[in-house]
């Protein structure tokens, strides 16, 4: 890849790529992280431009990254069936003193394979078709999980709705 | 869309996030120049194997050319050399030098 290409692509997906990084692990540094070495594996020529656009590989490469990451540390998530377990009162608590924080962590309590999901289709406005081939799953898996991951936060986040709705 | 969705995204909407600082420019173009230069160097390994066999070929033909006898058939200014060497052997042929006191020295007057 000529460093012309790779410039473009760099300035266009960053902050894109980055704020999904921020979205999904719950941290900045990670996130710059998986940035990083994103672009590095596209510099490398890890794309294979028959298998899908740019921003797909790039996004799959800090997906399949911070999987990694989270593996390497001995995480384990829960499985994307089982609802993650969150405290209400706390929440609850949380909503009162700022809705940005309070929305923070109800998306992080989402299993990781809901979470995903829902951040690249609520806040990176991708369309289904995309987020099956960034999550390797088919377009029934991927809307499945986003319809569980919008009712979960539905129920955590009903104070904040009772608020705004008030 | 229903309103509660429209209420929903809106509400999720507020969770937002800053840019990356700009210490994510510099690690990523610090990585790229870093890979660029790696594979260059890649390169210059990959031809260094061939490079030492052509200055190996040179000098050996070179060793071989200085120790070897000459081409027993020239072409171009050997050649020319060489025929030159034999038309003066050529003239040479049957020269016999005269015995010891047989000149005689005679001077531009005497000849007069």
């Amino acid at each position: 890849m000529t460093e012309a290409a790779f410039r473009s692509l760099y300035e266009q997906h960053r902050d894109a790529l980055f704020r999904f990084g921020v979205r999904l692990t719950g941290s900045a540094e990670t996130a710059e992280d998986l940035t990083h070495d994103s672009f590095l594996c596209l510099y490398r020529g890890g794309w294979d431009q028959s298998r899908g656009s740019a921003k797909t590989y790039l996004y799959g490469a800090v997906r399949n990254l911070a999987y990694k990451r989270h593996r390497d540390l001995g995480r384990e998530d829960s499985d994307c069936d089982a609802d993650a377990p969150v405290d209400p009162v706390a929440l609850g608590s949380l909503i009162s003193k700022e809705t940005s924080e309070a929305v923070r962590r109800a998306v992080m309590t989402l299993p990781v394979a809901q979470r995903e999901v829902l951040v690249l289709f609520e806040y990176e406005d991708l369309p289904l078709r995309e987020i099956a081939q960034i999550v390797e799953a088919d377009v029934g898996a991927v809307k499945s999980r986003l319809y569980r991951a919008r009712e979960s936060l539905r129920k955590w986040l009903a104070p904040v709705f009772e608020e705004a709705t008030r | 869309m229903t309103d509660r969705d429209e209420n929903f995204n809106r509400i999720l909407r507020q969770w937002k996030v800053d840019g990356p600082s700009s210490n994510l420019d510099r690690r990523v173009w610090s990585s790229v120049r870093a890979e660029q230069s790696a594979m260059r160097g890649k390169r210059a390994w990959k031809w260094l194997p061939i490079a030492a066999g052509v200055v190996l070929a040179v000098a050996a033909g070179a060793i071989v050319s200085m120790h070897h006898p000459s081409d027993p058939h020239p072409t171009g200014a050997g050649r020319e050399m060489r025929d030159a060497k034999i038309e003066t052997m050529a003239h040479a042929e049957g020269f016999v030098p005269l015995p010891r006191g047989a000149i005689t020295v005679v001077s531009r007057k005497e000849k007069q």
